[in-house]
């Protein structure tokens, strides 16, 4: 039996779609990972509710926490996925960038207005849930995109 | 018969591919995950990590962690391109051969 080059090309090709659903299933995230990111958006989305000082200090928080996030990810999983990763996905990073940096220009405009701090929290609370629902729907896409 | 532009032999052998094809989707991945996906045993895999990394396309690095040394590869800017014009040279293969 011989083999010809469009056999090998069709066996790789199959190989590769394999590893990518092994892929795709072994970067499935828990909750608390959804509920990780999305309590980090919140907190930047209701940092206009307190002084400047204290925001920056809350800001600085935020990127320590996404380092402790990016870390977790590498032990749990023994690899990282971009967020900003090419393909599908980007659609959807940038949907949710979108919507949570207009919570935070809204949130910083009703803090400087004098606006109450329970909108401002109110806010940040809907920045949760945008976030959390666009974890999850990211992770679909990207296990879709791979053919999980 | 002439290979499409853009097959890579060294992208051939299909555990290469699965290991580019992770790469291609993650910062970078460590040595048992993807011994774990591409179900090959550590020296043979070291030897593919070897082979793409001699030809530029993956960059390996050494961290240690929970006191031991482990590798983590990632795929290189020429490695994601040679990927893709290969993947695209395969299926180019393929739609030959459906061809009536």
């Amino acid at each position: 039996m011989t083999t010809t080059f469009e056999d090998e090309a069709r066996a790789a090709l199959a190989a590769k779609s394999d590893a990518e659903r092994q892929l795709a299933a072994a970067a499935n995230c828990p909750p608390w990972r959804h509920a990780a990111f999305a309590a980090i958006m919140a907190v930047i989305v209701t940092s206009p509710a307190v002084p400047l000082p204290a925001r920056l200090l809350l800001i600085v928080g935020t990127l320590l926490a996404m380092a402790v996030i990016v870390r977790s990810d590498r032990k749990r999983m023994g690899m990282f996925v971009n967020g900003y990763r090419r393909g599908k996905t980007l659609f959807v990073s940038f949907a949710m960038l979108a919507i949570d940096l207009s919570l935070y220009a809204y949130n910083v405009w009703t803090s400087e207005e004098g606006g109450s701090t329970g909108i401002i929290l109110a806010v940040g609370a809907l920045a949760f849930v945008v976030s959390a629902i666009g974890s999850i729907i990211w992770q679909r896409v990207f296990a879709r995109e791979l053919g999980a | 018969m002439d290979l499409p532009t853009g097959f890579d032999a060294v992208l051939h052998p299909p555990a290469r591919l699965q290991i580019v094809a992770i790469l291609a989707n993650v910062d970078d991945a460590e040595f048992a995950r993807l011994r774990d996906i591409v179900k090959v045993s550590d020296s043979v895999l070291s030897k593919h990590l070897a082979a793409l990394s001699d030809a530029g396309h993956i960059a390996l690095r050494k961290a240690a962690s929970d006191g031991r040394q482990r590798t983590w590869a990632s795929l290189t800017r020429s490695g994601r391109k040679a990927f893709f014009a290969h993947v695209a040279a395969l299926e180019a293969l393929v739609g030959t051969a459906r061809r009536p």
